[in-house]
């Protein structure tokens, strides 16, 4: 088993030192993950280290701290998508059983930065609970056994999904753009919940969460300074899973590696083809009809409507489009509607929906690089391009102009703001494109066409892209400020008339800002064609 | 290479395999020996089963029926004795993206349990027939396909297996890898290897294969020597006979005249 464990944490750490050795971008994103799981490890270990050593009743405080984390790392796990560190299929061949080849995977999924956070939150929970060398006994057993259900719960969810997608792709992306919504909702609305708690409501959820094995194990540690005897057996009781969640990792893991699709096209077909289009309901069709109409003619047309079919089409993109709607939607409206009073800000607020086309399509040639290839090639040139890119990302946001105001007119009854909220929701759909086209031209993240479930853009390309989708976000921000100010200003004195007028300044702006994100891209593609392709052209 | 063998000697016997996809059945029946220091060449249509064949042999797919042995090994029982035997290159290629191909093998080496001298030196001396030595301590993201097979190949004989299974071996590469790994493979065989490997370029197993098997639909339709199997033609020609030729109607794609 020695030798087991040192060969997959040396694969771990040969992966780690080879996306080191590429290329600037993804060096720069290996350190800057390391360093964020670092510093994330500290945080969380800090606090909880200081919680439970401060607060009185520290064994609700730990029940609270062990489910909810386990349940927020399950929600990462599985929106951030099926990625492993190790690929279970390229050593699917080898002369490995398959509990070596589980515990392989989970040792090598241990021991790379997320392992780094996980050891350091383990020893903040094991000093924010430790009262005495004596409670160590049952302290640090319990934090391992914490651990390793964090990491089998997390992998098996992983691997499930996996499974899912590559046999089901559309069942998996479906599960996965619910998932994300859930869990997106869950960030939004979970802490400000527990922040209008006070210590008894907190105490019974921490009553209710402690009836499984996670919140066991939070008992475990609350109890372990008072009675030794209590807390193993809540230690006992924690650990009781842990067996039947190694089984289903192993089984998952197995399944996984022998998994094959069935038939070539399964892996791109949310929508139906257009052979098949004629069984469909006659809705689809007429929406199918209006969308081509408004992609427009000529070749960037052309391209706006190729566009939008491969992004309902392929399971990623798909994915990416509902989630991004449904956090960006989530990030402007919970904390909005959350208020005691939201009043129509709410629906001025409710079209701000710039985040959510960002999420969408901030990385819009990253995602679609062979397709470009070809279109540049068939003729298209850098402005058809960005301008057809960035048609497709307007059409396929544009729900979410109506969407947005129409759910926070519907839940504050200020319909009287909906127009200019519609408007403020034109003029984010307008500068959310152009600055998701500025973005994806800047950063674009190479995805591999694939069957291959595991299969992401290059390490470290992903966190350039997000830290180049903060920038966006402040320079729009700031573009849009004025405008902003003054609709504040407008909806506090309550004049309709003043919000409606500003509501229309959105547009205008917003109209501004995308005409100036296809200018930039059509002069960067101009300027840097072969390299921007190179860039969008996935390595497999 | 002290490894039992079947009672015929064969490295490989496949016995009514058959495999069900939903309702598709990708195996019928599939019976097929391969002999012991053969290169036997599997070929047929898309989606004949090939594929599907040679990832059943290392335990990738589960068949619905029918046995396989590998060396005298039942897959079924100890896929695991099996598999150290067997060298794969599966298409398309399964390799980490983010390791040199120096590497790659050392990873595998490990899992197989050999000595890590060993592995530098079987791996240098591949890599040297290969024409990989310079470039393998590059990343294998970087790789054109034609490197990304070679270091497939090595990675499958690194081990030294008794029998190797490759899958569209010689898809995109080029004349002269191709005759490199050709010449590695005939060094295989003369150490009393046996090789199996599907291909839809006739003219290739026809050079490389002294067996021949025809898979069409999930069953294996004609198979013996090549040169029994050709009986005086070209390969391609038996081939099509076997198959049946697709025709194309003379009026069609008159635009393009």
């Amino acid at each position: 088993m020695a030798h087991l464990i040192r060969s997959f944490v040396a694969l771990r750490w040969r992966l780690l030192r080879g996306s080191l050795r590429g290329k600037g971008t993804e060096k720069v994103g290996v350190i800057v993950s390391t360093i964020a799981s670092a510093l994330l490890g500290v945080g969380i270990g800090l606090a909880v280290a200081a919680g439970g050593r401060s607060v009185a009743d520290d064994e609700n405080l730990f029940v609270l701290f062990c489910v909810l984390v386990a349940g927020a790392m399950l929600g990462i796990s599985v929106v951030a998508g099926v990625t492993q560190p190790v690929d279970p299929r390229v050593i699917a061949a080898e002369p490995l059983s398959d509990r070596d080849r589980a515990l392989g995977l989970l040792v090598s999924a241990a021991s790379g930065p997320p392992g780094l956070s996980g050891c350091l939150i383990g020893i903040g929970l094991t000093v924010g609970a430790t009262r005495g060398a004596a409670t160590m006994v049952i302290v640090v057993p319990t934090v391992l056994a914490w651990l390793a259900t964090l990491l089998l719960l997390t992998r098996t969810a992983t691997n499930t999904l996996g499974l899912v997608s590559n046999r089901f792709p559309r069942t998996g992306q479906v599960i996965v753009g619910l998932s994300g919504l859930v869990f997106y909702g869950a960030f939004q609305v979970v802490p400000a919940v527990l922040g209008n708690l006070d210590r008894g409501d907190r105490d019974q959820i921490a009553r209710v969460l402690s009836i499984n094995p996670v919140g066991q194990l939070g008992r475990a540690l609350g109890a372990a300074d008072e009675s030794m005897i209590a807390a193993a057996g809540h230690l006992a009781l924690g650990v009781l899973w842990l067996p039947v969640l190694a089984a289903a990792f192993q089984s998952t893991t197995q399944a996984l590696t022998m998994s094959t699709r069935h038939g070539p096209h399964s892996a791109t077909s949310s929508l139906p083809t257009s052979t098949a289009l004629a069984s469909v309901p006659t809705i689809l069709t007429t929406v199918r009809k209006i969308v081509r109409r408004a992609c427009g003619a000529g070749g960037a047309g052309a391209i706006a409507w190729r566009s939008i079919l491969t992004r309902f089409r392929t399971p990623r993109t798909a994915l990416e489009t509902f989630t991004g709607a449904g956090v960006g939607l989530a990030a402007v409206l919970v904390p909005t509607l959350l208020r005691d009073a939201p009043g129509g800000g709410a629906v001025l607020v409710g079209g701000a929906i710039q985040l959510a086309v960002l999420f969408m399509s901030g990385n819009t040639f990253g995602s679609d690089g062979p397709a470009l290839a070809n279109e540049l090639v068939a003729g298209a040139g850098p402005s058809m391009l960005a301008i057809g890119k960035t048609r497709s990302i307007a059409i396929a946001a544009a729900p979410l102009v109506v969407i947005g105001p129409v759910l926070a007119a519907a839940i504050t009854q200020e319909w009287k703001y909906l127009p200019a909220g519609v408007m403020v929701g034109v003029g984010g759909l307008l500068a959310g494109s152009g600055g998701a086209i500025v973005q994806s031209t800047i950063v674009p993240v190479a995805i591999p066409e694939t069957d291959n479930p595991f299969a992401a853009g290059e390490t470290g390309r992903g966190m350039m892209a997000a830290l180049l989708l903060g920038a966006v976000l402040l320079a729009l921000a700031v573009v849009t400020l004025p405008v902003a100010l003054a609709l504040l200003w407008a909806n506090a004195r309550g004049s309709l008339p003043l919000v409606t007028l500003f509501g229309a300044g959105t547009m205008a702006i917003g109209w501004a800002v995308m005409r100036g994100g296809i200018a930039f891209s059509t002069w960067r593609l101009t300027r840097r064609g072969p390299e921007f392709i190179t860039a969008i052209t996935p390595s497999r | 290479m002290n490894v039992p063998m079947s009672a015929d000697g064969s490295p490989l016997r496949i016995l009514e395999l058959t495999k069900w996809f939903g309702s598709t059945c990708a195996i019928d029946g599939l019976t097929m020996i391969v002999p012991n220091g053969s290169c036997y060449g599997l070929v047929g249509p898309n989606g004949s089963g090939k594929s599907t064949t040679l990832r059943s042999v290392v335990g990738l797919v589960r068949p619905d029926g029918g046995r396989i042995e590998v060396c005298g090994i039942d897959v079924a029982t100890d896929v695991l004795a099996a598999r150290a035997e067997v060298g794969v290159v599966l298409d398309p290629l399964q390799l980490f993206e983010r390791l040199s191909a120096h590497e790659f093998l050392a990873t595998l080496g490990e899992l197989r349990r050999l000595e890590p001298a060993v592995v530098r030196e079987r791996a240098d001396e591949l890599f040297a027939v290969l024409q990989l030595t310079g470039d393998a301590d590059r990343q294998i993201a970087g790789y054109s396909h034609g490197m990304r097979k070679k270091t497939a190949l090595a990675a499958a004989l690194l081990h030294r297996p008794r029998l190797l299974l490759l899958d569209e071996p010689f898809e995109g590469v080029d004349p002269v890898s191709a005759r490199t790994m050709r010449t590695m493979l005939d060094r295989f065989r003369s150490g009393g290897g046996t090789i199996v490997l599907s291909s839809h370029v006739m003219d290739l197993v026809e050079r490389l294969c002294d067996h021949v098997g025809v898979i069409h639909r999930g069953q294996l339709v004609a198979t013996g020597p090549t040169d029994t199997l050709r009986n005086g033609r070209r390969l391609e020609d038996a081939f099509i006979d076997v198959i049946g030729e697709t025709t194309v109607d003379d009026q069609a794609l008159a635009w393009l005249t």
